[in-house]
């Protein structure tokens, strides 16, 4: 099962928001993962186990798994086509993690 | 369901805390001024200006929706007393960096700010979600960028937050 990650700058209203929306989002496409918000200063720690980013906040720093635009989920602008890269995204983890 | 979607607006709106037609030339003006207010009527704690001016420096919050530019700045949850979220509809739009860029990506004109005072009890995604909700129905942003009272800000927030009809008169 795919893991995701949501960060923004406290980990208690934006990226909670926007984790509860593409939870509602995922679980209507019937696609199993788990979801989980998280204060931008530990994300160094959570992305370790994490397949997909879902990004907030603007960093300089690059990462090793696909990362997904957050502020879509929150305006609705744009969320078709960020949602269908996530899904993308968490089929490729699950067929890795199956193969 | 419906209690709670009550609760939620009763929770967090408050007639004294809407501001209409206000002047502010910027960020750090509006900041000073709405900080000074909340921590008068008892909303935050003295930290709070200089926890919410460092929060939008380093993680800005303009959004741009689909009718209307937007912000909903907001402060760690140890500055607050109480929960509370003030609606400001300034005079003119105040420039806010985006949400995710920095300081030298183009502005976003926030003709609506929607200041949170929310902290992790769970209501905060609740009302965020349904905020977020309003914020991208044209319709409901134009009423409450067009509405000549305080009264009839909240009005328009409580019916969309709640479901009851409307009776601004």
């Amino acid at each position: 099962m795919a893991k995701i990650i949501v960060a923004c700058g406290s980990g208690v209203a934006t990226s909670q928001t926007v984790a509860s929306k593409i939870n509602k989002l995922l679980s209507e496409k019937k696609i199993k993962s788990t979801v989980e918000a998280v204060d931008i200063k530990s994300l160094d720690k959570f992305i370790k186990g994490a397949d997909v980013y879902v990004s907030i906040v603007r960093t300089n720093k690059s990462f090793q798994i696909p990362v997904i635009n957050g502020i879509a989920f929150l305006t609705g602008m744009g969320q078709d086509k960020e949602f269908e890269k996530l899904v993308n995204a968490i089929k490729e983890a699950d067929a890795h993690k199956a193969g | 369901m419906a209690n709670e979607d009550v609760q939620e607006f009763d929770v967090f709106f408050k007639p004294d805390l809407v501001f209409r037609d206000v002047e502010y030339p910027d960020t750090s003006v509006f900041f000073r001024k709405i900080a000074d207010v909340l921590e008068e009527k008892g909303y935050v704690q003295p930290t709070f200006y200089q926890a919410i001016t460092k929060r939008e420096e380093n993680y800005p919050t303009g959004l741009q929706t689909a009718s209307v530019g937007v912000a909903i700045p907001h402060a760690d949850p140890v500055n607050l007393k109480k929960p509370f979220i003030s609606v400001i509809r300034p005079k003119n739009p105040i420039e806010f960096s985006p949400m995710g860029g920095s300081q030298d990506d183009p502005k976003v004109k926030a003709e609506l700010i929607f200041v949170l005072g929310v902290t992790r009890d769970g209501l905060q995604v609740k009302v965020l979600q349904k905020l977020m909700a309003m914020l991208s129905d044209e319709s409901l942003t134009d009423a409450l960028i067009r509405a000549g009272s305080d009264r009839e800000t909240l009005k328009i927030i409580e019916t969309f937050f709640t479901g009851k009809k409307a009776t601004v008169g």
